[in-house]
């Protein structure tokens, strides 16, 4: 299975454990198997995670429905997300941060947020990928990554100095 | 375009991401040298990535997850999924044979003691100089152009910042030698530029071969087999040939 990888890092960050995320996969997997034929060309890994993506909400759906937010709530939570210009950490403290540290304050990123963040460093995928995975515009996807890397730094700032 | 309609924080993304064409990446960098709050802000930026991807690294997909996988989908079904991975090798080498006769075919000439990788190297290098654009991705950041060659060709060779020594790293560009997708690295070389090609280190490695103005040196080194190429003189290529040699013997990547 190419490119599994890849769909258990992002599953992992989108259902936030291990055990739905090796659900998520394995009915992606599938998923992505009988629907070969849907393959339009283009990025196969980008295909992948997109159906990855879709799974993870309809499972989450299914199985987990407290912890699924509503599209309208994603967009309300990108919305309230404070813009943030005060904090400006010392590049030593952002290297310095924990690992522990670091994967609460991705996991506590909006949702919006988090994917986009999470498929740009964590499965390096480009903006245009990111875009037609996500189903937003490549500005969305760039302004997304803008606050979701203020955000942690900002953080990193408030909670580290 | 205008730069200053861009807010420069949406820029500084695509700088980082190595979204931004060439130009637009010299422009970024000009500015970034001219506005030190704009600095100190990529500076936090890239430390963010770094300590991201250091210390948040990915976990593989459990091996019980592959092979409960692997046994669902048997042949029968996998079967439809390799023909994908098959064309896209066939386009790859369908497209270096087309840039090879469009962009070379003045230059076959050579006849060093294994032509057909030193050809396809010199051709590839002429092709970016020709092209106008050098580099697929353009970065002054090795951070940024291992991960891209990870994510594209799963090869991630070794980008020493040779900056200090005076070859600034222009960027990254996939090259297709002998049929196979080979990362390149890009540095400036005084007023020209050299690539330097990592290629698998069971390739065949000669000395130097020089040919109607381009210089090529190889040699052996952590698992690869290098290649650097460049339209510069002889005497400069092997100044940094030395820096870049030493530079990976003293950081290991």
């Amino acid at each position: 299975m190419p490119h599994l990888d890849d769909a258990y890092a992002f599953a992992r960050w989108l259902t936030g454990n291990a055990t739905d995320a090796e659900d998520v996969v394995q009915e992606a997997c599938l998923r992505a198997l009988n629907g070969v034929g849907t393959y339009a060309g283009g990025n196969a890994r980008a295909w992948l995670l997109a159906i990855v993506r879709n799974t993870t909400f309809t499972w989450l759906a299914r199985n987990r429905p407290k912890a699924l937010v509503l599209t309208d709530d994603l967009e309300a939570a990108e919305r309230t997300a404070p813009a943030p210009e005060t904090a400006t950490p010392e590049t030593d403290l952002i290297a310095r941060a924990d690992e522990a540290f670091l994967h609460a304050a991705v996991a506590g990123l909006p949702p919006p947020l988090r994917e986009t963040l999470v498929l740009r460093e964590f499965n390096g995928m480009s903006y245009r990928d990111i875009a037609d995975i996500t189903g937003v515009a490549v500005g969305t996807v760039m302004s997304r990554l803008a606050r979701a890397r203020a955000l942690l730094i900002e953080r990193i700032g408030k909670d580290m100095s | 375009m205008n730069d200053d309609a861009i807010d420069p924080r949406v820029t500084m993304q695509a700088s980082l991401d190595g979204e931004l064409d060439a130009a637009a990446q010299a422009a970024f960098e000009r500015r970034l040298a001219d506005d030190p709050v704009l600095a100190a802000d990529y500076a936090r930026h890239v430390a963010l990535r770094r300590v991201l991807r250091t210390k948040l690294p990915r976990e593989p997909a459990p091996a019980g997850l592959r092979a409960r996988l692997d046994a669902m989908s048997g042949p029968a079904v996998t079967q439809p999924v390799r023909p994908l991975r098959r064309d896209f090798v066939q386009m790859a080498a369908a497209l270096a044979v087309g840039l090879g006769l469009g962009g070379g075919a003045t230059f076959l000439a050579l006849a060093p003691r294994d032509p057909s990788v030193v050809e396809a190297l010199i051709t590839a290098h002429r092709r970016a100089l020709l092209s106008g654009t050098p580099v697929d991705i353009a970065s002054n950041d090795h951070h940024n152009v291992r991960p891209w060659f990870d994510a594209r060709i799963a090869i991630s060779p070794p980008a020493p910042d040779l900056a200090a020594q005076g070859y600034p790293l222009v960027g990254g560009r996939v090259d297709v030698i002998g049929g196979t997708p080979a990362p390149s690295l890009v540095y400036r070389l005084g007023a020209h530029i050299v690539s330097v090609t990592a290629l698998p280190a069971a390739s065949p490695s000669t000395q130097a071969s020089g040919n109607a103005g381009f210089q090529a040196v190889s040699w052996r080194e952590s698992g690869f087999t290098f290649w650097a190429v460049t339209d510069a003189e002889r005497r400069e290529l092997d100044g940094f040939v030395v820096a870049f040699k030493t530079a990976i013997t003293n950081a290991p990547p």
